[in-house]
């Protein structure tokens, strides 16, 4: 009994402790959180002057992150946003982000909607309208998996064919359009998971145009509205400005194309029911609601898995050691294309390229990062590019080492200790729902590609990140593709 | 209620898919529909302040579950609902516990609990553990979150 009393009194006494030593830091003003100086008289062009121009805006950051640290407050058109570089600041951010966490838009996107009152898919949504659709493609997307892989890995097999009938019949080695064609792989994956089936045996010229047709719609959008970043849209458009109409005119095309898609493979194909269409009618979803979501997801999935992958192979045709090392990782069993190393390779990708380079939540309610007050609604954004190549977060933290990421020991360790650093998909409730099909799709194309071809890098000068709405390469990414086994039986290739 | 059922199946078998086929199948008894008698198990989870929040759930449910369908309120706790995007469903359990799991954490899981705070040895993610029989008594270690530690 007495030793029961002492427990608690002692358990009492150490909470009562803990809470002094909790409360002993002093909290700081958030006004106090260092930062470029604001000009209210200059209004928006304070944004112009201290952000400069978009496409370098990640080393803007950068730079500013050298200047005042890990934690800096600057106002983005009358928004308080705090950019945050140390790993353990980054987490913060998604431990406040709260039950319904709302990201940024680009302003440009938000006008557009607004303008012609269109609702659109998960990107848009927020509070439990986004909470229930989420929930919903969170079962098909990120919880059972299954479903996807034949698919996946039907359209990368095709991939591999065009690639052979394109370098046999041009007798070259480079691909003059690679990023055309991966970007015809990337729409027609997702299309394939929507039918659940292959669309390319259904197809024909005009549906073939018409995918064309969305590869450069969406090309077109990302290019306007990163055009559109440092414009307010709402004069953009009032002074009829043509980067503007030609966002407008590639947005309202995305969107009819997403329509006229979504039709084709409703009323003219044979859908299955292991595709993405009826998983989501069998959940009562209308054709509407599929045809928002469904574009949406499009256009987050399209170029971010293309542009991840012209990363990764321009890192990997870079290394011949390393493509060694990772072709023999690769087995021929099929549906087990499980590679430690290709995991690891798109992780270490990933950190040095994170093609969404700026993450950010509006705080849910007041919170503390790095010391200081942080008032509820306040934009946080992490800067993945200056965290991801900290060299406190990552030894060599410049250069390409998938290995750093391979895990052994009992525990499965691997060497990096701040893996929070590098989030590329962010984390958390609102990240990103197509991370596990993207890893597999990549995980598929690279692994078969590696398969058949030694690759090697043709670009003469160093190929630096830049910035167009997503983190892309500043230079074409040029790579010889040679048959690794010159004497191999081709795969069975649909065309 | 269908809709917690099939997402408690869902997240088990999704996991054992990452699983060698022998381990898939022994794992498969724990996840199939529930036999007639719903054998119960008893969960104790311990607060990073000490207090002991008893509970209960069937065998097959993982942690989460239990979390969930008795409406034990951990802040935060299962933000993403066992899609592995998150590490708030972290708990801490004793050793011979850890060792006496079926399965060791796939990759997926020890990425996101590199992720997680106060990170032990022992750490495993609360959607990743389907319960079975032999665990009744189990305790487990709820770490603080940063949420705790704020207020």
């Amino acid at each position: 009994m007495s030793w029961k009393i002492l427990s608690q009194i002692s358990r009492f006494a150490s909470t009562a402790t803990q809470n002094v030593t909790k409360s002993a830091p002093k909290i700081l003003d958030f006004k106090q959180i260092p930062g470029p100086k604001y000009y209210p008289i200059l209004g928006s062009l304070n944004d112009f002057i201290q952000l400069g121009k978009n496409e370098r805006l990640h080393l803007t950051v950068d730079e500013m992150h050298q200047k005042y640290g890990n934690i800096f407050r600057i106002r983005i058109e009358s928004i308080d946003a705090v950019f945050l570089s140390s790993a353990d600041y980054i987490r913060s951010i998604f431990a406040y982000e709260g039950k319904y966490p709302k990201h940024p838009i680009p302003p440009a996107w938000l006008y557009f909607n607004e303008k012609f009152n269109i609702q659109r898919g998960l990107i848009f949504m927020n509070d439990e309208e986004w909470l229930q659709h989420r929930q919903i493609m969170n079962t098909f997307l990120l919880k059972d998996m299954k479903w996807t892989e034949s698919l996946i890995e039907m359209t990368c097999d095709n991939f591999i064919g065009k690639l052979k009938r394109i370098l046999d019949s041009e007798d070259a080695t480079v691909v003059e359009n690679l990023e055309d064609e991966l970007y015809l792989w990337s729409i027609y994956s997702i299309l394939n998971l929507m039918l659940g089936s292959s669309t390319s045996q259904q197809s024909d010229r005009e549906f073939d145009a018409t995918v064309w047709e969305f590869v450069t719609i969406v090309k077109q959008i990302f290019d306007s509205s990163s055009k559109l970043m440092s414009i307010p849209p709402r004069f953009a458009d009032k002074i009829h400005m043509k980067v503007y109409k030609d966002f407008e005119n590639a947005a309202q095309k995305s969107i009819s194309i997403s329509r006229r898609l979504i039709s084709i493979l409703s009323n003219d194909m044979q859908s299955s029911e292991n595709g993405l269409l009826q998983k989501m009618r069998s959940q009562h979803l209308s054709e509407d609601m599929i045809v928002r979501i469904f574009s949406d997801l499009i256009i987050a999935a399209g170029d971010t898995t293309v542009t991840t992958l012209q990363w990764m192979l321009h890192s990997i045709a870079k290394d011949s050691q390393l493509q060694d090392k990772l072709r023999k990782t690769i087995t021929d069993e099929p549906g087990n294309l499980e590679s430690p190393l290709i995991r690891a390779s798109l992780r270490e990708s990933l950190r040095l390229y994170p093609i969404a380079p700026f993450v950010g939540r509006f705080i849910e309610n007041d919170a503390t990062i790095g010391g200081y007050g942080i008032p509820k609604g306040v934009l946080t954004i992490a800067s993945l590019y200056t965290s991801g190549r900290d060299p406190m977060n990552f030894t060599d933290s410049h250069k390409f080492i998938p290995d750093r990421w391979l895990r052994n020991g009992d525990q499965g360790e691997h060497k990096v200790f701040k893996s929070h650093a590098t989030l590329p998909f962010a984390m958390g409730s609102r990240s990103c729902v197509g991370k596990k099909i993207a890893s597999y799709q990549i995980h598929c194309l690279i692994s078969k590609i590696l398969k058949e071809f030694t690759l090697e890098s043709k670009n003469k000068e160093d190929v630096n990140f830049k910035l167009k709405l997503i983190g892309v390469p500043d230079k074409k990414i040029l790579i010889a593709f040679r048959t690794t086994m010159p004497f191999t039986i081709d795969v069975n290739v649909n065309p | 209620m269908i809709r917690i059922i099939n997402s408690r199946i869902i997240s088990c078998v999704s996991k054992q898919l990452t699983k060698p086929i022998g381990a898939q199948l022994s794992r498969s008894l724990c996840t199939n529909v529930p036999k007639p008698q719903k054998e119960e198990v008893q969960v104790t989870f311990v607060r990073a302040n000490g207090e002991r929040v008893q509970s209960k759930g069937k065998v097959g449910d993982s942690l989460l579950d239990v979390v969930v369908n008795n409406s034990l309120d951990f802040d935060g706790f299962g933000a993403c609902e066992g899609t592995l995007t998150c590490s708030t469903c972290h708990l801490i359990l004793s050793q011979a516990d850890y060792d006496k799991l079926p399965d060791k954490p796939s990759d997926e899981e020890l990425d996101m609990l590199d992720l997680a705070y106060d990170l032990a040895d022992t750490s495993r993610l609360g959607c990743q553990i389907c319960l079975e029989k032999s665990m009744n008594g189990l305790e487990v270690k709820v770490p603080a979150t940063v949420n705790d530690a704020r207020s």
